[in-house]
């Protein structure tokens, strides 16, 4: 014990021990730091890297695609006739495109109001698919724009489709009203649709409003629901035949001369919208669809033609679609090489899970440490826990209790239109406010060790929800650990009762936060609404996650610190 | 047979009918040697290739079904003969065998599908206990024998699918050699590997039945081949291929077929349906002429058959004579006729809107679907969708097989029926009057897989829904795949529509499935053992030096390794020598 037992002695002569312990807030916080500038220094040379496509078999670009010339007169000639159909009801439009597929020879269908038309490979065995969907309306306008030129490329792809022989995977194709007719289509697909074509393997959302027969760049989206994410070999086959196309591809936003710069803010800007938006996945009111494919082993993303003028035309549009189906067609197994984890910094760096992982490793330290530093900065706490803990067991329980009640009833009354989405942040922030101000005194009567070792759990509580969380869904543990920041450095004796308590206690309220993103973030996105229908509608695990997760927490901190004793008893 | 379809799609099957000379039939004992069990035969037309390996494994019936495709019920109807020729995807192979009990069948079984393996370049020599079944509803398929089989014998059936083989050119090879012309004349010419499988669908169907002559002596037997090759062939794209090569190049801005109706300039186009006015024949489609009559002389040994609607088809007869080219009208919607000269022939189609008027398609008379659901690696559902668009009530038998690693839960078994109106549900087959009779043979891991028939009789317009579902099981290391694989096929499920005698009047099959199962990343273990092995060995390392090693200083060290290792014993001999060498100094001057 020669080594260790010296070292020990050093620690112990030099009296280490205290002295880390004083300075465990200091930690917590430089780890906030710490774990903030891990995550913008991936976007330093060196940290990221560059994308490859993974499985040999995908061999985009290899192939030439034909869907030029005078396919370029047949688009035009179906997107006139799709042009007429924009003043007609839903129903109509099906009825004109089923119609078109039924010459062409497909299998058409509906579910709901959704039309699906399958063409059944040559020769195929029928057991694996790729679907094309193309929504009635683009996602990402402010007045649902008819996505006239998607639909008529994706009928002239269909008619070209059907001319080849060399399909190995059915092809669907699809046409929701909305994102969630999608995910209903889904569904059904794969529990009570009838015709149906075989597992799906790859599914690519296209929208392609009025652009005309130009359009400038394509924009890529890939966010699926809870933090799932299509495998790179997709998006980097569409972005590498969308280079060898001599297109730019955007993800994130980017535009104008950011598409063709690669500099540090470029990347920083690209990483944090990503986990931005996969937090939102799900929540907000326009979607990009292909979150509607997420949890059955689809690989899907959504391509949309941006800008209309030039220097890429129309076909080139459908090029990028054939050559990516012809690419997954190559696939002889489901897509499993390459990275179903990882932070997209520009289309062609990324960095996978082991590089930004530690960042939401050190969030969760803050709150392992800050739970610590409650329990042993005073040795009472830990001499009265014996007395405490039944008392805290029984509080525990009630405050997890009642989130799940809360969790439970408020997407109720939102769907059943009793409450409007908007007022549910703006009643949890002033609610739970005016409680905390407004408790009577006689009821302050927590002593000091018995809220310490409370806070203790509650912030231990974050840091075990961050550790749960952070392979499976990175973008919201951390987000999580950001809005709860505010309570790792909250005293629950020295900050009683003050403003700066109540005002850290209000930063953390998930429903400010709520409030704040829904009203100020992203406004007109439809976050509430999103937030609290999403798990029943969409399966989308923000909302149970948050409040079944987080809001247990806060709200026990929350009122530890209302019903601690002003007075020190000691005085 | 040659009959186009709707969508310009062209049904051509060939169909080719061997009988041996009678030969006896004996149970072939595998402990005697060969000499004793067989005398010299003669087969005649008949393969002398296969005709051993039918023996030797004492099958008395064979059925071999090399199917590839998804069959387009709503646009080309019923299955072609039937759907008695057609298989499921894949390979099928069914045998009838003589055994004293069920071992010795199993072990013929197995000769059989090695043999036919080989034969027939396919991979079934997979075939196994865990695959094969031992179907039911066969047994009264059987009766037509006439064969009394050896006292104290009796005859299994016995059947096996391999849903992921893929048909090739390198299945009909072999199935060519099996005829007498060799492919070389008669409707044979015509089939080329290219042709036949760039198709739509296509199938191959080769059964060996034992017919006996049931007045005179029992054993003696003709052997009864029956070959067909079934395909539907895209006739635009066959006529695309031998006008531009394969690429799906695009069309000519001038030969582009405009909808007048509809915008239409140099820069736009509303593209009209696929072209009905078509004018093609066989030759172009197969890539060559019949080469005459199978058989030179026979007059009667070919025919060919043709189905138009020839109020809307022109079709003409070409003979290919030394002297020029004859070209002959057929007249009738449904004809046939011997090729009775050695010539080369070719029949000619033309239409003007062929694409829509074709010979009456026969309706399916029973539809049957077949999904999987849910999305988990651990377990999943199955989805069959039986309907009967008919006017009349239809007896069937529901045959399907699946593999042990999918453990089937028969209580989570929910049947429902839905007519165009209304739907209801009952849970399990019990409370259901259509399902008259359940055959259920439970899986055993590795050894056998579930077997499930039911006997439904489902009243007309009624679809009949069931679902249930199965856990997946972990396998073992060496029962993964080696190569990269789609997932594990599902063999296709057989309906078989039973006349009152209880035999099969119609056959169709669901597509097969793919099943994935949880499959470890196989580069995973390498991974872990690799960074165990680096971890531990530095953890170890670093580790123990930390709890062993003692800081001493250079004279410490000395001093104590004075004493030890092989300096010490140097030093011990060093100060023996020394000890010696000043015993004999000391001693020297006392000598003097």
């Amino acid at each position: 014990m020669a080594l260790a037992e010296a070292v020990l002695r050093k620690v112990h002569k030099l009296g280490l021990v205290p002295k880390i312990v004083r300075l465990l807030p200091l930690m917590a916080a430089a780890m906030v730091i710490a774990s903030i500038g891990s995550l913008m220094y991936l976007g330093v040379d060196g940290q990221y890297r560059n994308v490859y496509i993974s499985e040999n078999a995908l061999m985009p670009s290899q192939v030439m695609s034909y869907f030029r010339e005078s396919e370029w007169n047949i688009v035009r000639g179906y997107r006139e006739e799709v042009s007429k159909l924009e003043d007609e009801d839903l129903l109509v439009r099906c009825a004109v495109v089923e119609g078109w597929f039924k010459k062409l020879g497909y299998v058409t269908s509906y579910y709901d109001d959704t039309l699906y038309a399958i063409l059944h490979a040559p020769r195929g065995d029928d057991t694996e698919a790729m679907v094309l969907t193309v929504p009635w309306t683009i996602s990402k306008s402010d007045d649902d724009e008819f996505n006239e030129g998607a639909i008529a490329i994706a009928v002239s792809m269909a008619r070209y489709f059907k001319r080849m022989s060399i399909w190995s995977k059915n092809i669907i194709f699809t046409f929701p009203k909305d994102a969630q007719a999608l995910r209903d289509w889904v569904e059904a697909y794969h529990t009570t649709l009838k015709d149906t074509a075989g597992s799906i393997d790859a599914a690519i959302v296209i929208e392609y409003g009025k652009n005309g027969d130009n359009f400038e760049y394509i924009e890529v989206d890939y966010e699926g629901l809870n933090g799932q994410l299509p495998n790179l070999d997709l998006i980097n086959t569409l972005t590498n035949i969308a280079y060898n196309e001599g297109i730019h591809t955007s993800i994130q936003g980017t535009s104008g001369e950011e598409l063709v710069k690669n500099t540090y803010g470029t990347r920083i800007r690209t990483l944090f919208y990503g986990l931005a938006n996969l937090v939102l996945t799900g929540l907000k009111r326009k979607s990009g669809g292909c979150e509607a494919f997420s949890g059955w082993q689809i690989q899907a993303i959504t391509i949309r033609a941006k800008g209309t003028k030039g220097p890429a035309d129309v076909t080139q549009f459908g090029r990028l679609i054939d050559s990516t189906f012809r690419s997954v067609n190559n696939l002889l197994e489901k897509f499993h090489q390459s990275f179903f984890f990882y932070l997209m910094l520009s289309p062609k760096n990324f960095v996978s899970i082991g590089t930004y992982l530690p960042s939401a490793v050190l969030m969760a330290l803050v709150f392992a440490l800050s739970s610590l530093n409650r329990l042993i900065r005073d040795p009472k706490t830990v001499e009265n826990i014996s007395n405490n803990i039944s008392n805290a067991i029984i509080l525990y329980t009630c405050v997890v209790a009642y989130s799940f009640m809360v969790g439970e009833l408020l997407p109720k009354a939102v769907l059943s239109d009793l409450v409007s989405a908007e007022v549910v942040p703006i009643y949890g922030m002033i609610f739970f406010l005016l409680v905390q101000i407004a408790m009577p005194s006689k009821l302050r009567t927590f002593q000091a060790p018995y809220a310490e070792f409370l806070h203790a759990i509650f912030l231990f509580h974050i840091s075990m929800l961050i550790i749960a969380l952070l392979i499976v869904h990175f973008a919201l543990a951390l987000f999580i650990a950001l809005i709860a920041l505010p309570l790792a450095f909250l005293s629950p004796v020295a900050d009683n009762n003050t403003f700066k308590g109540y005002l850290l206690i209000f930063l953390a309220n998930p429903f400010t936060v709520v409030f704040t993103i829904d009203k100020y973030i992203v406004p007109d996105g439809g976050i509430a609404y999103g937030l609290l229908t999403s798990y029943t509608k969409l399966q989308c695990w923000t909302w149970p996650l948050l409040i079944w997760g987080y809001f247990p927490a806060w709200l026990g901190i929350a009122f530890t610190h209302c019903l601690t004793g002003t007075t020190d008893p000691k005085k | 047979m040659v009959k186009p379809l709707p969508r310009n799609a062209l049904l051509a099957s060939f169909d080719f009918e061997i009988a041996s000379e009678p030969i006896e039939l004996r149970y072939w004992n595998s402990t005697t040697p060969e000499q004793e069990q067989y005398g010299p035969e003669h087969f005649t037309f008949f393969s002398k290739a296969i005709a051993p390996i039918i023996q030797q494994s004492n099958a008395r019936e064979l059925h071999l079904r090399f199917t590839q495709g998804w069959w387009d019920s709503d646009t080309w109807g019923a299955l072609p003969k039937n759907g008695l020729k057609s298989g499921g995807t894949g390979v099928e192979v069914l045998a009838v065998i003589e055994a004293y009990d069920v071992k010795e069948a199993q072990r013929n079984w197995f000769r059989l599908s090695k043999a036919l393996s080989g034969f027939f370049c396919a991979s079934l020599n997979f075939i196994e206990p865990a695959i094969t079944t031992y179907p039911q509803y066969k047994a009264n398929d059987i009766t037509s024998l006439h064969y009394i089989q050896k006292p104290g014998n009796k005859l299994y059936i016995l059947r096996a699918a391999l849903p992921s083989e893929p048909i090739c050119t390198e299945n009909l090879t072999p199935f060519l050699k099996l005829l007498p012309t060799r492919g070389k004349a008669g409707i044979s010419s015509l089939l080329d590997g290219h042709k036949v499988f760039d198709s739509l669908w296509h199938s191959m169907a080769v059964d060996v039945t034992s017919v006996c002559d049931d007045t005179q002596d029992n054993n003696k037997c003709h052997l009864r081949m029956e070959q067909s090759v079934t395909a539907i062939v895209d006739v635009l794209r066959s006529l695309r291929k031998h006008k531009e090569g394969g690429i799906p190049r695009p069309v000519k801005g001038d030969e582009l077929r405009c909808d007048p109706s509809k915008t239409h300039n140099p820069w736009q186009c509303f593209p009209l349906d696929d072209p009905v006015d078509l004018k093609w024949n066989l030759g172009t489609i197969f890539g060559r002429n019949i080469k005459g009559q199978a058989f030179s002389g026979n007059i009667r040994s070919s025919i060919l058959g043709l189905k138009v609607d020839s109020n809307h088809w022109k079709t003409q007869l070409v003979k290919h004579k030394k002297s020029g080219s004859e070209r002959h009208d057929i007249v009738g919607n449904s004809i046939a006729f011997y090729l009775d000269d050695d010539i080369e022939y070719d029949v000619s189609f033309e239409t003007a809107n062929g694409g829509i008027n074709v010979a009456p398609i026969e309706k399916p008379p029973i539809l049957l679907s077949r999904a999987l659901t849910g999305y988990s690696q651990d377990h999943g559902g199955l989805r069959t969708e039986i309907t009967n668009p008919s006017n009349s009530s239809m007896d069937f038998v529901y045959f399907e097989t699946l593999p042990w690693f999918m453990r089937l839960y028969l209580s989570s078994m929910v049947v429902s029926f839905e007519n165009e109106t209304s739907s209801y549900t009952i849970a399990g087959i019990d409370g259901s009057t259509h399902i008259k009779d359940i055959y259920y043979k439970p899986a055993v891991d590795r050894k056998r897989p579930a077997q499930i028939e039911l006997s439904i009789s489902l009243p007309p317009k009624l679809t009949l829904l069931f679902s249930y579902e199965f856990d997946k099981s972990i396998l073992l290391l060496d029962e993964y795949p080696p190569d990269a694989n789609h997932g594990f096929a599902i063999d296709p499920a057989v309906i078989t529509i039973i006349d009152d005698n209880k035999r099969g009047i119609y056959e169709v099959r669901s597509t097969s499935l793919v099943l994935s199962l949880p499959t470890p990343d196989f580069s995973m273990p390498y991974n872990v053992i690799i960074f165990t092995c680096t971890v531990m060995s530095l953890a170890f390392g670093s580790l123990y030096q930390l709890l062993v090693k003692k800081v001493v200083t250079e004279e410490e060290f000395e001093a104590a390794s004075v004493d030890s290792g092989i300096k010490g014993l140097v030093s011990r001999v060093k100060s023996k020598l020394g000890k010696r060498k000043r015993d004999t100094v000391t001693e020297e001057p006392q000598k003097k």
